[in-house]
């Protein structure tokens, strides 16, 4: 906004004065809820790091123990052992909300089985294929503890910058803008206001003067009538 | 709280894995229908992790990304490398500093 572009009028100027306690009331707020943001996401900082590194840990050995077992025992055993599994890993899932922000809420019991629960025959499979089910399971558990607080703090990331962006724009860009209208207004009101008693102070000498000569014609009048 | 399954995603070899771990919805994909594959995840109404890896969510266009890193029914969890580095640099612009140093 052009300060140039206001109407230097006192309706106005009540209008900015009104927008920039707003503009700082809400800057308030928002800061408040940065912060509060920023304590919660430090809270959840150590959880999620934790459950990334096993879960990077995790999906190295899984990956390698798979790889193994396709190496040694071919692709066709290691997906007819994947093929024949019978349980299904499940999750119960909901949300929460942390300062606003819709995050995730996750509970899963372990999916790690026993070697005879899993479907396949003992003997058509070979202890590698066993212990790439092991290492993938392992990998899984891991992924549904990561999956809560790593969303979470992602979304709260999110929010962070959000709110950082609307602080900033308040801050250096809003408030000192309407800040720079309402001076401009007050010292075009200020002019305004010389000017007037300017105007009026010349008006008033100008009638002093004209008093005064009219006096004087009169009396110049008295003194003619008088000879 | 609803009960849900898991889904991965990704070339054969990623989600042999998760099939041995007895993860049902597995889609073996190609890089020209991810797009599309991970898409009819995120509106599977009885799946709740996606597991996917971290190169082909980041060589997804910008809106469906952003679509995909931000859902939280269903959760999309990204493997691979790179996968902490977006999360740093996530903190790194938000927070100021990195956090994820050891």
């Amino acid at each position: 906004m052009d300060p140039k572009d206001v109407k230097p009028t006192r309706m106005k100027l009540l209008e900015l004065k009104d927008r920039i306690e707003l503009s700082e009331k809400g800057h308030n707020l928002l800061e408040m809820k940065r912060d509060g943001l920023i304590i919660e996401f430090f809270d959840l900082l150590e959880e999620a790091k934790d459950a990334m590194t096993k879960l990077e840990d995790k999906h190295e050995d899984a990956t390698r123990a798979l790889a193994i077992a396709q190496a040694v025992e071919g692709t066709i055993p290691v997906r007819s052992a994947a093929l024949s599994l019978e349980n299904s890993p499940r999750i119960e899932i909901g949300t929460k909300n942390i300062m606003g922000v819709v995050v995730p809420e996750i509970e899963g019991e372990s999916v790690h089985t026993d070697v005879s629960e899993r479907g396949y025959g003992t003997i058509g499979t070979s202890p590698r294929i066993d212990t790439a089910v092991d290492a993938y399971e392992d990998l899984v558990d891991a992924i549904i503890a990561a999956a809560e607080a790593e969303t979470a703090l992602r979304k709260l990331l999110d929010e962070i910058e959000k709110t950082k962006r609307r602080v900033n724009a308040l801050e250096f860009k809003v408030i000192p803008e309407l800040e720079e209208a309402r001076d401009f207004i007050e010292f075009r009101l200020e002019e305004q206001e010389r000017e007037e008693t300017f105007r009026l102070k010349k008006i008033k000498d100008k009638k002093e003067e004209e008093e005064k000569a009219a006096r004087e014609e009169a009396a110049r009048r008295r003194e003619e009538a008088e000879s | 709280m609803d009960e849900k399954q898991l889904a991965a995603i990704g070339p054969e070899d990623f989600v042999l894995g998760f099939q041995l771990a007895g993860v049902e919805e597995a889609r073996e994909t190609t890089p020209a229908s991810y797009e599309e594959d991970i898409q009819a995840l995120l509106d599977h109404p009885d799946v709740g992790i996606i597991i996917a890896r971290h190169e082909d969510v980041a060589s997804l266009p910008d809106n469906v990304r952003s679509e995909v890193t931000g859902s939280v029914d269903p959760v999309v969890i990204q493997l691979g490398g790179g996968a902490g580095e977006g999360l740093r640099e996530q903190i790194r612009s938000a927070i100021g500093i990195d956090l994820m140093e050891e």
